[in-house]
């Protein structure tokens, strides 16, 4: 276990963490295959911070986010929310635990219903989270579109009316509606154009000053990452690879896969290129004759 | 590519504003591709009719369909009778119409049953998962292993005869059908995000089922519903012959037949009415059926072929003359640099490249207005913007692939002594397979699924080559080996799906390489791939292009890319070139104020914390694009200046203030 827990009484600590999935299905008995897509990681996150999980494809940086929104059963390991322990093993995650963490997904088109309008979308969370209090459902739903820049006649449109970026504002304001402590995104930014991108980022960055969110940003592009995080977890296939500041991971990783990915991550700045890629090809050649 | 397709064909040019127009634009979609199908139109008429005429039975019928006449038995078609009396002399017609009426009522009333409960069971399964998932199907696979009809027998012998013991029979069978739809449409629909989010939000098990999951499964659903109406008024009719069906008092259409069986000697016209009627019903909703499916999923309307984007190519005298214009650097618009370098080392020359598509109401939308550009021999040329720029629009008109009803209305493109835009499909395609090579985002879309990687790259050498299957075996594994793919010789005999993304798209530049092209487009070909497999693909398409002196087309939306790979760089927006140059200049020193926007948006690897600059807006719809300098609503400098007029492309850059600016920048 290389993932060290960053700072002790952390609103969510995560450890050990172990998700498997079965492989083929069907009624047969006996042993199955499993994958562990997660294998022991374990990870801090204190109240107010932003902590950057980056790997690539297949590391199992968006099963940890699953298991701990409860969307994945888990295998092995705790998980602990402001020092309670909401490890879900089976289906049921509380509704207290609902309405402190909340998550923002990759792909705005596939995380919004598109036969509901962002007011339905919105009033239905709104309401689940205030139980019993009727009144007051549109202030909310008015309030939430003003915290993530959208205006009033917003409300009325269906998904598939807005742009990218808005759609990403309507699924934060979402997430925000329980009124959470923490927000998973997962890859939020990714698949947006660039402008759109740095709007989403800034807005991001503005609703964590302000509410006093700490995020768990899960995302493949360290320049992205390093803009809303201060520390960095680094996963692959399964295991936490390094962690650390992200001052500090960023600019000098020890592992070797990091250090790779940073050399990897393309720059606009072609003044260096010639020397990255060099960079590069020593270090793939070690990797090769490893896996030789 | 399709993105900018769609955005240019769906919606209405003038670009509604409030959102109940946006609303209402979105809607008619499906009533338009029906429209269009005029089959399925006359069936829909005919069920109404139908229905109404079952409604009216009791009005229409001339005679009670119950009244004997034995005086007139068994009769053809006569001024009193229209269609003949029965054994009973009872009248034809007036049995015909309640026969109808019995069809309508007991298949709706099976149908809408066999929905409640079907869609139930399929919508719980179905989200459920696991063993309840299993065990319903297990279930249902025995039950409808079962013959329906035996099926439906047993349900009578249980619940006797009559209208709604027979609508429940075949409810039943109509019903395990519902439920392994249902089923399949849900466990598709439970991997949408939007779903997780609902249970992440704590919504409630049957709000996440009912407000959630149904009405986007609900569609598809309705459809088959529509053909199963035709399906159950013949399964009634086969209960009715068999005598099984209704009452002795209810008329309907298998009773008829069966009673035409029996005296088919004496009066052979007695089974062609109930014959007919059946025949009938169930061909109208089939046809209904079918065209709604169609009009929901949009086939009928999209699965056009691609061929008719090339019917063009007699180019718009004018907008010719516009072309060559540009291309000569007479007047208009002044000739561009790219196009002014159209010298010896150009491998491939556009000019004045435009593509249109229709608008909602007939007038063309334009989507590329007028491109320039040259690409030099071992050149990587980026070509960068963001999604509706028109980037992959250029690369499509440049293979003839615009997707129809699209169409390139003036320009041409020069490539090694003729005009790519002039060929014919069979001798566009001669060039696409041998000096033209694409790459796109997608490599296993590349591949087809069914057979090896190995055959897919060994046939177009021996094609395009006249390689021996020997020869071109041995020199794809070269090639496999080249682009980093280990163990190549095995690996050929591998499918697409066995490949990693990385590895696909080696695979796919290897398909690229092997027949040597001099032209290589490449549509964001690393945008689907992991940071290290994008950085040694760029880096393979580096050695490559020097290696084999080829030149390369590099559609990217990142300007990372960009500065990793390219000597030299475009910029797009909206379907027209805004800046050119070479990269370390354009990427330290923009001179257009939407290239300087895009790449300080650009995140780096620097300390964050900070508020990245933004550019306001996005990019607007081709329908909306703005008179003038087409970025001026959403740039910082923008003056009087820039909101009216062409804005010529001079000196590598299409801004109206560039000098203004670059003397205050310099200031």
């Amino acid at each position: 276990m290389s993932g060290e827990p960053m700072s002790a009484g952390a609103l969510l600590e995560v450890r050990d963490l172990v998700v498997a999935y079965r492989l083929g299905g069907g009624l047969r008995l006996g042993r199955a295959r499993e994958l562990r897509a997660v294998d022991g990681v374990s990870l801090d996150v204190a109240a107010g911070a932003g902590v950057g999980l980056v790997g690539e494809s297949g590391a199992g940086k968006t099963a940890v986010g699953r298991a701990i929104l409860g969307l994945v059963p888990i295998a092995g390991g705790s998980i602990a929310f402001d020092g309670r322990d909401v490890t879900a093993y089976g289906r049921r995650v509380s509704l207290a635990f609902r309405r402190d963490v909340q998550v923002v997904f990759q792909d705005p088109r596939s995380s919004l219903n598109p036969r509901r309008t962002v007011r339905a979308t919105l009033a239905q969370v709104v309401d689940r989270h205030r139980a019993g209090k009727r009144r007051g459902t549109d202030a909310r739903v008015l309030e939430l579109l003003d915290m993530v820049g959208l205006a009033e006649h917003h409300a009325e449109r269906y998904p598939g009316e807005l742009s990218g970026g808005q759609r990403q504002r309507v699924a934060i304001a979402r997430a925000l509606a329980p009124g959470p402590r923490l927000l998973v995104l997962d890859e939020a930014v990714s698949a947006l154009d660039v402008s759109t991108q740095s709007q989403i980022l800034n807005l991001l960055v503005d609703l964590r000053a302000q509410l006093g969110l700490g995020y768990l940003f899960i995302s493949h592009d360290l320049a992205v990452v390093r803009q809303v995080a201060e520390s960095v977890v680094v996963m692959r296939r399964g295991r936490v690879v390094e962690a650390g500041p992200s001052e500090l991971l960023l600019t000098r990783p020890r592992q070797a896969y990091t250090q790779m990915l940073l050399a990897s991550a393309p720059s606009p700045d072609p003044s260096g290129r010639d020397e990255r890629r060099a960079r590069r090809a020593a270090l793939r050649a070690p990797a090769a004759e490893q896996a030789a | 590519m399709s993105a900018a397709a769609d955005r240019a064909v769906a919606p209405p040019p003038e670009a509604p504003a409030s959102a109940a127009r946006a609303r209402r634009s979105r809607r008619p979609s499906t009533w338009r591709r029906l429209r269009r199908q005029p089959l399925a139109l006359a069936a829909l008429a005919g069920l109404a009719a139908l229905i109404v005429v079952g409604l009216l039975a009791p009005v229409l019928a001339p005679f009670d369909p119950n009244a004997p006449d034995v005086l007139h038995r068994l009769q053809g078609p006569t001024a009193r009778h229209w269609l003949g009396t029965d054994e009973l002399g009872r009248d034809t017609l007036s049995r015909l119409l309640y026969g109808a009426r019995t069809a309508m009522l007991t298949s709706f009333e099976a149908v809408a049953l066999a929905l409640v409960v079907g869609v139930s069971c399929g919508l719980l399964v179905g989200y459920l998962g696991g063993w309840w998932d299993r065990l319903a199907m297990r279930a249902t696979d025995i039950l409808q292993s079962i013959p329906s009809l035996i099926f439906a027998f047993a349900v009578i012998a249980v619940v006797g005869r009559g209208t709604t013991p027979t609508a429940i029979a075949v409810a039943v069978v109509f019903a395990i059908v519902f439920t392994r739809i249902t089923r399949g449409l849900v466990l598709r629909e439970r991997e949408q995000q939007y779903v997780d989010a609902a249970r992440v939000a704590a919504l409630r098990t049957p709000r996440i089922l009912f407000r959630e999951i149904l009405p986007n499964v609900l569609g598809p659903v309705i459809v088959e519903a529509a053909i199963m109406l035709g399906a159950a008024i013949l399964l009634v009719a086969m209960l009715g012959f068999l005598g099984l069906g209704l009452g002795a008092t209810t008329v309907d259409w298998g009773h008829m037949l069966d009673d035409a069986r029996t005296y088919q000697g004496v009066q052979p016209f007695l089974a062609l009415p109930p014959g007919l009627a059946i025949t009938f019903a169930v061909l109208l909703f089939n046809f209904a059926g079918d065209g709604l499916r169609d009009a929901i999923s949009g086939r009928a309307h999209e699965a056009r072929p691609r061929r008719g984007a090339r019917r063009r190519l007699r180019p718009h005298p004018r907008a010719a003359a516009r072309g060559t214009g540009l291309a000569a650097g007479g007047r208009g618009e002044p000739a561009t640099a790219a196009a002014g370098a159209a010298a010896d080392d150009a491998l491939l020359t556009v000019a004045g490249l435009r593509v249109e598509f229709p608008g909602e109401d007939g007038d063309p939308v334009e989507i590329l207005s007028g491109v320039d550009f040259s690409l030099r021999r071992g050149e990587t040329l980026g070509l960068v913007g963001e999604s509706g720029s028109g980037k992959s629009m250029t690369a499509l008109a440049l293979l003839g692939l615009v997707p129809a009803p699209g169409r390139v209305t003036a320009g041409a493109a020069r490539f090694g002594g003729e005009d790519l835009l002039a060929l014919s499909e069979a001798e566009l395609n001669r060039r696409r397979g041998a000096r033209i090579a694409t790459i796109f985002q997608d490599p296993i879309a590349g591949f087809s699924p069914l057979h090896t990687v190995g055959r897919q790259l060994v046939e177009p050498l021996q094609t395009h080559r006249g390689m021996s299957e020997r020869a071109a075996t041995q020199r794809v594994v070269e090639l496999l080996e080249l682009v980093g793919v280990p163990d190549a010789g095995r690996r050929i005999r591998d499918y697409p799906h066995q490949f990693s993304g990385g590895m696909a798209q080696r695979a796919m530049i290897a398909m690229a390489l092997s027949c040597e092209p001099q032209l290589l487009i490449a549509d964001e070909p690393t945008t689907a791939l992991d940071v290290t497999v994008q950085a040694q693909v760029l880096d393979l398409l580096h050695d490559l292009s020097a290696q084999f002196d080829m030149s390369v087309l590099l559609i990217t939306h990142d300007l990372g890319v960009v500065a990793e790979a390219c000597d030299r760089v475009l910029v797009m927006y909206a379907g027209q070139i805004v800046e050119e140059g070479e990269v370390e200049r354009v990427l330290a020193r923009p001179r257009h104020p939407y290239t300087s926007a895009l790449l300080a948006a650009t995140p780096r690897n620097e300390a964050g914390g900070g508020r990245l600059p933004t550019v306001p807006g996005r990019v607007p719809p081709a329908w909306e694009w703005p008179s003038g300098c087409r970025f001026h609503p959403r740039c910082a400098h923008a003056r009087e200046t820039c909101r009216h007029g062409v804005i010529p492309f001079a000196d590598g850059v299409r801004c109206a203030r560039v000098h203004e600016l670059e003397t205050a920048a310099s200031r």
